[in-house]
C-alpha cells in the first residue's frame, strides 16, 4: 500500500530520542503480571545505572501486584531480557552499557512468582 | 442481516404503526414484531410499501421519503418511486 | 384555475436526475487538476454513473426531512430538561458512559463533517459527490444534537464541558482521535472504505446501538431519542458505505486488491477502538441489556461473516486470522480495558468503580470461562484494598501501541496464555516501533511513514509537549480538574450530587 500522496511525504520522526532533552524511552514489564494493566514507559537517563530499575523503577510500577511482597532481587531467580534477548546484567554499570537503548523493551521474568492477582 | 430476509426497522409512532399496517396488507407472509420503542419488519427477500395503501391508512397524502422520519435500520438494497419504497435482496 | 388542477410534478427519478446531474466535463482546466486525487490510490473508475444513490435525495427534500426530524429532536430534549429527566436514569454511575461518549465519539463526528466534505470536493461523479455532501451535513448535525443532548447533564454531572480541548490532548482520547486522522488523511476512496463501510456499516452494530440500548435500559431518555433520530441518518450511510464498496469493486477487477486491504486494516482499526465500548458495555451500565462477548457473537461472527460470503463473488476474502483473534479476544477484551482505566483512574476525565455483587455475578454468567477465573480475584481485592482506603491508581505511565494507541494490555489468548502482554516490533528508519497486534504490526509495517509521526500521548509528555512532567501538571493542561473529573465514582463530587438528587 505504502503512503500515496500527491507530491512528496515527509519522514517527521516524532519519536526519535533527541526529543526526549537527553533521556531515551525505556519500557519496563514483569512477564505474566497483569494487575499492573501494561507495561509502563519511562524516560530515563541512558547512564542511569541498571541497578536504578531494581531500588526505584520497579517498585514504583509493580508494588500494586500481590507477588511484589514476595520479590527479592538477592534471593528471588530473575532471568533478564533486552530486546527479547536474555542478559546477564551488570547492575553497576548503566542502562545503555547493557545494551538498553531508546525504545528498549526490559523484561524481567521470576519463575517462582507466576503473577497471582487476589488476595 | 441474512443474505436473503428484507428487514425494516421502524420508530413506534402513530406514522410508524399506520406504515407497519399498511405493509403487513401488501405483502404476504410478513413478520411483524414489536419491540420497546420499535417495529420489526421481516420478510423473505422483499418489502413493499405502496404509499397509497400507507395514506389510507393514515387518512393523509403520505409521499415515500417521509419513510425517513420514522426509519430505524434496513437491510437490503432499496428501490424508491413516487409510488413505493422497496427492500429487497438480489442475491 | 380550479383548486383541483395542480401542476403536474416531475417523478422521483426525474427530478433526482434534473437536480442533481449538474457536471460538466472540464475544458480549459485539466481534469487532473480539478480532481487531483482520483488517481492517486491507484483505482481504476471507468463510469462514474455507475454509482447510484438509492435513495435519490435531493436538497428540497433533505432540508425539509431533516428540519423536521430537528424539530422532534430539540422538543423532545427541552421536555427532558424541563422535567429532570436526568433523575430517571438507573445511577448516576450510568453518566460515565455519555463522558466516554461526547470526548471520544462527539468530536470524531465533527471530524467527519471535513472528511466527507475532502471527499464530495474529490470525487467526479455526482451521485458520489452529492451523497458525501449530505453525509457532511448529517455529521454536523451530529455533532450538534450530541451536543444539545448531553448539555442538560453537563449541568450535574462532571466531565464534561471541556470535551473539544479533551480530544485533541487526553491520553486515551488519542485512540478514537489517531482513529479519525488516520482515515481523513488517506485519499478519498480509502476514506469511504475506512468510515463509510467499515465503520458505519460492518461496525455500527457494535458502536451505535450499545450506546443506544445502553441509554434505553438506563432510563436515559434524551440519548434514545437522538439515537433513533440519527439512525435514520444513518441508514443512509450504511447505503453509501455498500454503494462505494461496491462500486469500487465493480469498476474493475484490479481494484479488489487494493480495497481488500483497506477493508482488513479498516476492521482491525475499528475493533481495537472498540475496546473502549466494550469496557462502556459490560461495566460502564448499571443495566447491560447485552454484554460484548454476545455482540461479537451476532455482529462479527454472525453478520459479518455473511457480509463476507456476499462479497465473495467480488473476489474479496474475509480476514480470518483477524477474525480469529476478535473472537479468542472476546471473553478477555472489556475486563482488560476495564482495568486499563481503573488503573489509570487518577488521569482520566470519568470515573470508574469497582463492581457490585450483582454485577459481577451478570460477568460471571455472561463469561463463564473467563470472568471468575482471571478477573474475578483481581478486583475482588481492589475492593479490599478501596476498604483499607488502599484505592489503586497508577504512578506511572503505561506503553501504548503505535498504531492504535492503547495501552499495551492485550494478552496472548490464541497462543494458550491469556496472562503474557504481547508486543510486536518493527523497525523503520533505525528506530524501533512497538505494536500491541500482529493486526497493528502489519497497518505500520505497510505504511510506516505514517504512523512514526503519530502523537503519542505519554512520549509527548515525556518529551516535555504536555504541560510538564508530573501528573498534576498534565492534567491541568488536559483540562481535568483533579478530583473532580477523575479517581473512582465512590467519594466523586458526581456521587455526591447523585445521592442528593435521590434523597439519599
Amino acid at each position: 500500500m505504502a503512503v500515496q500522496s500527491i507530491g512528496e511525504y515527509p519522514i517527521i520522526m516524532k519519536d526519535k530520542i533527541e526529543n526526549f532533552n537527553g533521556n531515551q524511552l525505556v519500557f519496563i514489564n514483569w512477564h505474566a503480571h497483569r494487575v499492573v494493566s501494561s507495561p509502563r514507559a519511562f524516560p530515563l537517563p541512558p547512564e542511569m545505572p541498571f541497578a536504578a530499575l531494581l531500588t526505584d523503577i520497579i517498585p514504583i510500577c509493580y508494588k500494586i501486584e500481590p507477588d511484589f511482597e514476595d520479590l527479592d532481587f538477592d534471593k528471588t531467580e530473575v532471568i533478564w531480557e533486552v530486546d527479547g534477548e536474555v542478559i546477564n546484567p551488570d547492575f553497576s554499570k548503566s542502562l545503555k552499557e547493557n545494551g538498553v537503548g531508546h525504545k528498549s523493551i526490559i523484561k524481567f521474568i521470576t519463575p517462582s512468582l507466576t503473577g497471582k492477582v487476589g488476595v | 442481516m441474512s443474505a436473503s430476509i428484507a428487514l425494516l426497522c421502524l420508530q413506534a409512532t402513530e406514522d410508524g404503526r399506520a406504515i407497519a399496517e399498511a405493509i403487513r396488507e401488501d405483502n404476504e407472509g410478513v413478520i411483524i414484531t414489536n419491540k420497546p420503542a420499535m417495529i420489526q419488519i421481516e420478510r423473505a427477500e422483499r418489502i413493499t410499501i405502496k404509499a397509497s395503501t400507507v395514506s389510507e391508512s393514515l387518512g393523509r397524502d403520505w409521499d415515500p421519503e417521509e419513510l425517513q422520519l420514522v426509519l430505524i435500520s434496513l437491510g437490503g438494497q432499496i428501490e424508491e418511486t413516487d409510488d413505493e419504497f422497496i427492500v429487497y435482496w438480489n442475491n | 384555475m380550479s383548486a383541483n388542477q395542480r401542476k403536474k410534478r416531475l417523478n422521483k427519478k426525474d427530478a433526482y436526475k434534473y437536480m442533481t446531474r449538474l457536471g460538466w466535463d472540464t475544458t480549459y482546466q485539466k481534469e487532473e487538476d480539478v480532481f487531483p486525487y482520483l488517481e492517486m490510490e491507484g483505482l481504476k473508475i471507468h463510469d462514474w454513473e455507475a454509482w447510484e444513490d438509492p435513495f435519490r435525495m435531493t436538497m428540497d427534500s433533505y432540508w425539509k426531512l431533516q428540519a423536521e426530524k430537528d424539530k422532534k429532536l430539540y422538543s423532545i430534549i427541552d421536555a427532558f430538561a424541563q422535567n429532570n429527566g436526568q433523575k430517571n436514569i438507573s445511577d448516576g454511575r450510568y453518566v460515565n458512559a455519555l463522558k466516554l461518549f461526547i470526548t471520544g465519539i462527539t468530536p470524531l463526528e465533527y471530524k467527519v463533517v471535513q472528511g466527507f466534505s475532502h471527499a464530495a470536493r474529490a470525487f467526479k461523479g455526482e451521485g458520489a459527490s452529492i451523497a458525501c455532501q449530505m453525509q457532511a451535513i448529517d455529521e454536523l448535525r451530529h455533532f450538534q444534537t450530541q451536543v444539545h443532548t448531553m448539555s442538560h447533564y453537563n449541568k450535574y454531572f462532571d466531565g464534561f464541558s471541556e470535551h473539544t480541548t479533551m480530544h485533541d490532548r487526553v491520553w486515551y482520547l488519542s485512540v478514537p482521535k489517531s482513529f479519525g486522522d488516520d482515515a481523513s488523511t488517506a485519499g478519498p476512496f480509502e476514506y469511504l472504505a475506512a468510515i463509510s463501510f467499515s465503520f458505519e456499516f460492518v461496525l455500527t452494530s457494535l458502536l451505535f446501538v450499545p450506546f443506544m440500548s445502553g441509554a434505553a435500559y438506563n432510563g436515559d431518555m434524551a440519548t434514545v431519542t437522538f439515537g433513533f433520530s440519527a439512525q435514520s441518518d444513518e441508514s443512509r450511510h450504511m447505503t453509501l458505505g455498500l454503494s462505494a464498496i461496491k462500486f469500487m469493486l465493480e469498476q474493475d477487477a484490479d481494484n479488489v486488491p487494493i480495497v481488500q486491504k483497506w477493508m482488513d486494516k479498516w476492521l482491525w482499526r475499528g475493533y481495537r477502538l472498540l475496546g473502549l465500548v466494550s469496557m462502556m458495555m459490560d461495566y460502564m451500565l448499571p443495566n447491560s441489556p447485552t454484554s460484548w462477548g454476545e455482540s461479537v457473537e451476532l455482529y462479527i461472527e454472525q453478520n459479518c461473516m455473511a457480509l463476507y460470503k456476499d462479497l465473495e463473488k467480488y473476489g474479496i476474502k474475509a480476514p480470518t486470522d483477524l477474525i480469529n483473534t476478535i473472537v479468542a479476544e472476546k471473553g478477555h477484551l472489556s475486563h482488560q480495558v476495564w482495568n486499563i482505566f481503573y488503573n489509570h483512574t487518577n488521569a482520566a476525565a470519568f470515573h470508574t468503580w469497582m463492581p457490585e455483587e450483582d454485577k459481577m455475578n451478570w460477568l460471571s454468567e455472561k463469561y463463564p470461562d473467563t470472568f471468575d477465573k482471571y478477573y474475578r480475584p483481581m478486583f475482588e481485592r481492589y475492593i479490599e484494598l478501596e476498604k483499607k482506603g488502599e484505592r489503586f491508581y497508577s504512578e506511572v505511565l503505561p506503553q501504548i501501541c503505535q498504531v492504535c494507541q492503547i495501552p499495551m494490555g492485550f494478552t496472548d489468548i490464541e497462543g494458550g496464555n491469556p496472562e503474557v502482554y504481547t508486543v510486536e516490533t518493527s523497525e523503520f528508519n533505525g528506530e524501533k516501533f512497538h505494536t500491541c497486534s500482529k493486526g497493528c504490526k502489519h497497518i505500520f509495517e505497510a505504511q510506516p511513514e505514517k504512523y512514526i509521526q503519530a502523537w503519542l500521548p505519554p512520549n509527548q509528555i515525556f518529551q516535555g509537549n504536555c504541560g510538564g512532567a508530573t501528573i498534576p501538571e498534565v492534567l491541568k493542561w488536559y483540562q481535568i480538574d483533579h478530583g473532580v473529573d477523575n479517581l473512582d465514582y465512590v467519594g466523586s463530587p458526581d456521587e455526591a450530587m447523585w445521592n442528593k438528587l435521590k434523597n439519599k
